[in-house]
């Protein structure tokens, strides 16, 4: 019973705690309710145009059953899909063509080998041809001493017994495809040398001195 | 000016009129209760603006009370000084809110030096020997009037709950007043 009425002391000590002075400032109340109408208007503005737009979708109208809203969306569900099956018959060649091409491409490009042409004219070859190669060694005198590897002596023979011409043969000198069947090769036309019935009594080998530099003639 | 269930309607439909009555109605009991709670002028003035600022949102949303408007503003102010205090670590001071209320009534007779002793023995209980909850429960209850269902809904605890928070934090009171003041409590 005494905790009672002390409680009941501390409660009224309590209630004289309401009236203390803490008012809200006139300025910061005033700012605050301008901000707060300001947001009230543009909540106010915004909302009413989302709300009205969620009513006619949800067939809310006024004076309409809800029942309404439902057929509506099922109209609009059949109004969209007769009007593409429409649009679908009357472009229907033009899908057709548009459907073939499609399919008609194939997915993996083919590579045919390129066609073998048979022509008349002969495979002509072609090779180089033969060069001299002029060596120079380095002597003192500083003159560069000719060797000729292609050729013959004024006799004919073949300086040292060695035959070189016998890549004469092996090795035309046709660079150039040849017109009407005539490549420029005329074998068996040049004059043979006259042969020797006796062998020559000069058998001395020609120094070097005596020697030309001859150029071997393309034939 | 419109009351009641059809002030809360026609603010449902955000009516201006109503929407401005509203927050020249509770607009300063929120202050001064936030006040109580924060210490702090801008604070009280910024969860004010929250509070008001969600309203709107819970209007325009199709939400919001639909029958206790000030309970519900209440409880947005609790929800919204709690969690600032959990943000900030802050635990001012009750004093500095009630403190304005020495400065306004202080008279110099005895009988208000007195009474100017208790209230400083109580405001100090509150604060130091009080809990959280006990300290809200105290406040809404006997400061802001709010009745023991309210409280609960604001608090979100129940009934019972809060009347052995109530209870508690009295008996706590009523122990730390008797000790400072005297046989005669």
């Amino acid at each position: 019973m005494e905790n009672n009425s002390n409680d009941q002391k501390v409660i009224d000590l309590l209630s004289k705690l309401k009236d203390d002075n803490n008012v809200y400032p006139l300025d910061l109340l005033e700012s605050r309710r301008q901000e707060y109408l300001q947001r009230a208007a543009q909540v106010g503005l915004g909302i009413g145009t989302g709300t009205g737009l969620k009513n006619t979708l949800k067939g809310r109208w006024p004076g309409f059953p809800p029942a309404a809203g439902t057929w509506l969306e099922v109209a609009l569900v059949v109004a969209i899909v007769a009007e593409a099956g429409a649009a679908a018959y009357f472009y229907r060649h033009k899908l057709a063509d548009l459907l073939e091409t499609v399919l008609a491409t194939p997915g993996v490009q083919e590579v045919t080998p390129p066609p073998v042409i048979t022509s008349s004219l002969p495979v002509t070859e072609i090779s180089v041809a033969p060069t001299a190669t002029v060596t120079g060694t380095p002597t003192a005198t500083g003159t560069p001493i000719p060797v000729v590897i292609d050729g013959t002596n004024s006799n004919g023979n073949t300086p040292g017994g060695n035959d070189i011409n016998n890549n004469e043969g092996n090795n035309p000198a046709a660079s150039t495809p040849d017109p009407n069947g005539n490549n420029g090769n005329h074998f068996g036309q040049t004059k043979q040398p006259p042969k020797a019935t006796k062998e020559p009594k000069d058998t001395k080998v020609p120094n070097d001195e005596g020697s030309r530099i001859k150029i071997p003639k393309n034939k | 000016m419109k009351e009641g269930v059809a002030l809360l309607k026609a603010a449902q439909k955000l009516d201006e009129e109503a929407l401005t009555a509203i927050f020249d109605q509770f607009a300063p009991a929120i202050y001064k209760y936030t006040l109580r709670l924060s210490h702090d002028p801008i604070v009280a003035d910024n969860i004010v603006g929250d509070v008001f600022s969600q309203l709107l949102e819970q209007f325009a949303a199709g939400k919001g009370p639909r029958t206790n408007l000030r309970s519900y503003l209440y409880q947005t102010a609790y929800h919204l000084v709690v969690d600032r205090s959990r943000d900030n670590q802050h635990n001012a001071p009750l004093e500095v809110a009630v403190g304005t209320y020495e400065k306004g009534q202080f008279t110099p007779t005895q009988s208000q030096i007195e009474e100017r002793v208790m209230m400083d023995a109580l405001i100090s209980a509150m604060n130091t020997e009080l809990t959280e909850d006990q300290r809200h429960v105290i406040i809404l209850r006997f400061l802001e009037d709010f009745s023991l269902k309210e409280t609960a809904e604001i608090i979100g605890k129940e009934v019972n709950n809060i009347k052995v928070i109530q209870n508690r934090g009295i008996a706590k009171l009523r122990k730390v007043l008797g000790l400072q003041l005297g046989e005669s409590w």
